[in-house]
């Protein structure tokens, strides 16, 4: 049984000046080496923990490994392969010794491995890898460049070779760690976090959430993402507090090993995007279940969009199982600011109010009123931005707009990033002259602070929290035998039951009626196979028949108006129709 | 229903026709239903539950994983493990 004692429970140092990830793994392992630092929560896998002695001493171990195989300082070292203990050694020990980890999303059964190790290679090539480590149950490394970078498993690398080095004593502004975007694109987008940005993050982040005794994370996320590698695997690792760690594969067919693990270590913190409220609102409990989420303190919802429908869900389901409704909170970010630049917490929960209907599509302007007097919608806020971050919203000239008046969002920020990695042809214009950047979201701020994050300028689809460009979808369909090329559209569409998006495929074909069908597949198939996603609508349409804007493109929103209307046949009841 | 592999199949493409719509292929033992695109994240759980539904029989909470609903053949050899072990 997990120790929660107070006592075993090493804390986030508040010093003055700010510790490096290795300085706190040493500081947590001397107040509390047996304390666990990682529980793996598994019913298909031996369970098992690390203390943070163990974490600490392993971490030296691959350290040594890494300068052994002749990597040195600055070079960048992929990992892949998720729900492995030796996952912390490995990344801490690339930290240590002064690489820069970067972490690869592993091979799902969905994927086609082909397309996958091809477009692995391009992102290994162009980050420079100098090492690529695999977990456990990747499988073959497989592809003839690869296999031309040294590669070596987890359990090689934390088994060391040679002395252990002293660990980097890394500057501010050294990098910590190369995120990938968490998307499809094509051409990766990556962002290079140095240690004095993740610091500023974490001090204004447990700034907000407060501190309690006794802290205890639960996550499922995946580590290539950033809410998954920021907020629960970073995060508890510099406030000194165990995780208890659930493979992402396990807890998609069994969402509730969630609150099972929740349950039995008295787990009182997490993270993870809207559609999980959904699905935990949904799942089925078995006649034997007796969850307690009472031990919960705060849970924050990210990565996506946050629907009222799936957090009232969860809450009419989980309260009365001790789940306190104030632990519920909202984070708003970017990996373009590292992770989270608002956020509610414990002195300024999320409000849920609801806005005039009408005034809201027509106007853009957020007006509150009774919702049994006119039809109204429910907006959620995120909070109030974080210590020294700046939110401008304004409209498409750049003008500041008023409270409760919607707008593009811009943000500055003490630890915003200075240009994606090695892409010279996106660095321009990121900033207006002022220094803000413009998130791609729309939103607005009321007068109390609170921001309220409304819709996205840029085309994008997110799906359980993983970005999704819809012309990365469309450039796959359009390849696939049948369909007319160039008449190919994609969109998001909100599937209220799911509480996240769905993507939709429309595309025209000049084959006959009868091999709709077959067409369909094929181009379902296609795209799960390149781009690991799964659509949730296909559809062939009849020739000219999708809509064009003024410029004789195909026209993403226009034709999502057109599908949610009927125009391209019934849609599922649980699409929403805004 | 009673369990068995031919069973499963028809539970699975009624499942998947309902998501998806008609396929121009009828599922079969070694349809890939996730690189084929037919089922999703979303939807295993819910597939899993229809199936303990059918067959009266239970799935263990966490016994399921992602790479076992590769075909309706993987499933129905997990689904075999997890029930013979429910009752040896």
């Amino acid at each position: 049984m997990l120790d929660t004692s107070p006592a075993s429970q090493p804390r986030h140092a508040e010093t003055k000046a700010p510790k490096r990830t290795i300085e706190l793994l040493h500081e947590h392992a001397r107040r509390d080496p047996h304390g666990t630092c990682v529980r793996l929560f598994s019913k298909r896998k031996k369970e098992g923990a690390l203390t943070w002695a163990e974490v600490r001493d392993g971490a030296g171990r691959a350290a040594s490994f890494f300068k052994a195989k002749g990597v040195e300082r600055g070079d960048v070292v992929a990992l892949m392969g998720g729900h492995d203990l030796d996952f912390y050694l490995v990344w801490l020990g690339a930290v240590w010794y002064g690489a820069v980890p970067c972490v690869l999303p592993e091979p799902s059964v969905r994927v086609d491995r082909a397309i996958y190790w091809s477009r692995l290679e391009m992102m290994l090539q162009f980050a420079g890898v100098k090492l690529l480590a695999v977990g456990s149950g990747v499988g073959e490394v497989g592809s003839s460049w690869t296999n031309q970078i040294p590669h070596f498993t987890y359990a090689d690398v934390a088994a060391g070779e040679g002395p252990v080095p002293e660990p980097l004593r890394a500057a501010a502004e050294d990098p910590l760690l190369l995120q990938h975007s968490a998307g499809t694109t094509g051409q990766p987008k990556s962002i290079l976090l140095t240690h004095g940005m993740i610091e500023h993050q974490f001090a204004n982040m447990f700034r907000r959430t407060g501190d309690h005794d006794g802290h205890v994370f639960a996550s499922w996320l995946p580590l290539y993402h950033d809410l998954g590698m920021i907020g629960s695997f970073l995060g508890p690792l510099h406030r000194g507090c165990p995780v208890i760690w659930l493979s992402p594969f396990e807890w998609v067919s069994s969402p509730t090993l969630l609150l099972e693990a929740i349950t039995k270590y008295r787990v009182t913190d997490a993270m993870f995007p809207n559609f999980t409220f959904a699905f935990l609102a949904n799942a089925e409990h078995g006649p034997n279940d007796k969850f307690d989420l009472s031990s919960m303190k705060t849970v924050y919802s990210g990565g996506e969009p946050v629907s009222e429908g799936a957090v009232q869900a969860f809450l009419d389901r989980y309260e009365p199982l001790g789940f306190p409704k104030s632990a519920f909170h909202v984070g708003y970010g970017m990996a373009e600011s590292v992770a989270i630049i608002v956020a509610s917490g414990p002195e300024c929960h999320p409000k849920f109010v609801s806005v005039d209907k009408e005034r809201w599509l027509q106007e853009h302007h957020a007006v509150p009123s009774d919702p049994a007097k006119v039809e109204c919608v429910t907006h959620v806020s995120c909070g109030r931005p974080l210590t020294n971050i700046e939110i401008r919203v304004v409209d498409e000239e750049g003008r500041p707009v008023a409270a409760r008046c919607a707008g593009r969002v811009l943000v500055k920020t003490p630890y915003l990033f200075s240009g994606y990695y090695r892409r010279d042809d996106l660095n321009h214009d990121l900033f207006d002259a002022e220094g803000f950047y413009d998130s791609g979201d729309l939103g607005y701020v009321d007068e109390d602070g609170h921001v309220y994050v409304t819709g996205r300028k840029k085309d994008l689809v997110i799906v359980g929290g993983r970005n999704v460009y819809p012309q990365d979808v469309e450039d796959v369909a359009n390849k696939v035998p049948g369909v007319h090329p160039g008449r190919v559209v994609c969109f998001g569409v909100t599937v209220g039951k799911l509480g996240t998006e769905g993507i939709v495929v429309l595309f025209e074909s000049d084959e006959p009626e009868g091999a709709w069908a077959g067409l369909t597949d094929g181009v379902r198939r296609a795209i799960t196979h390149a781009l690991d996603v799964s659509v949730y609508d296909t559809r062939c349409v009849t020739r000219m028949t999708l809509r064009k804007s003024t410029a004789g493109k195909l026209a993403r929103g226009g034709n999502r108006t057109w599908y949610l209307e009927g125009r391209f046949g019934d849609v599922h009841a649980d699409v929403l129709k805004s | 229903m009673q369990p068995s592999e031919e069973a499963l199949v028809a539970v699975i493409h009624r499942f998947v026709t309902q998501k998806k719509g008609p396929t121009k292929e009828p599922v079969t033992a070694n349809t890939a239903l996730l690189q084929g695109g037919l089922l999703d994240s979303f939807n295993l759980v819910e597939m899993a539950q229809e199936i303990a539904r059918e067959f009266e029989r239970p799935i263990p909470r966490g016994s399921l994983a992602l790479d076992d609903f590769e075909t309706p053949g993987v499933l129905w050899s997990r689904l075999t493990e997890i029930w013979e072990e429910g009752t040896s």
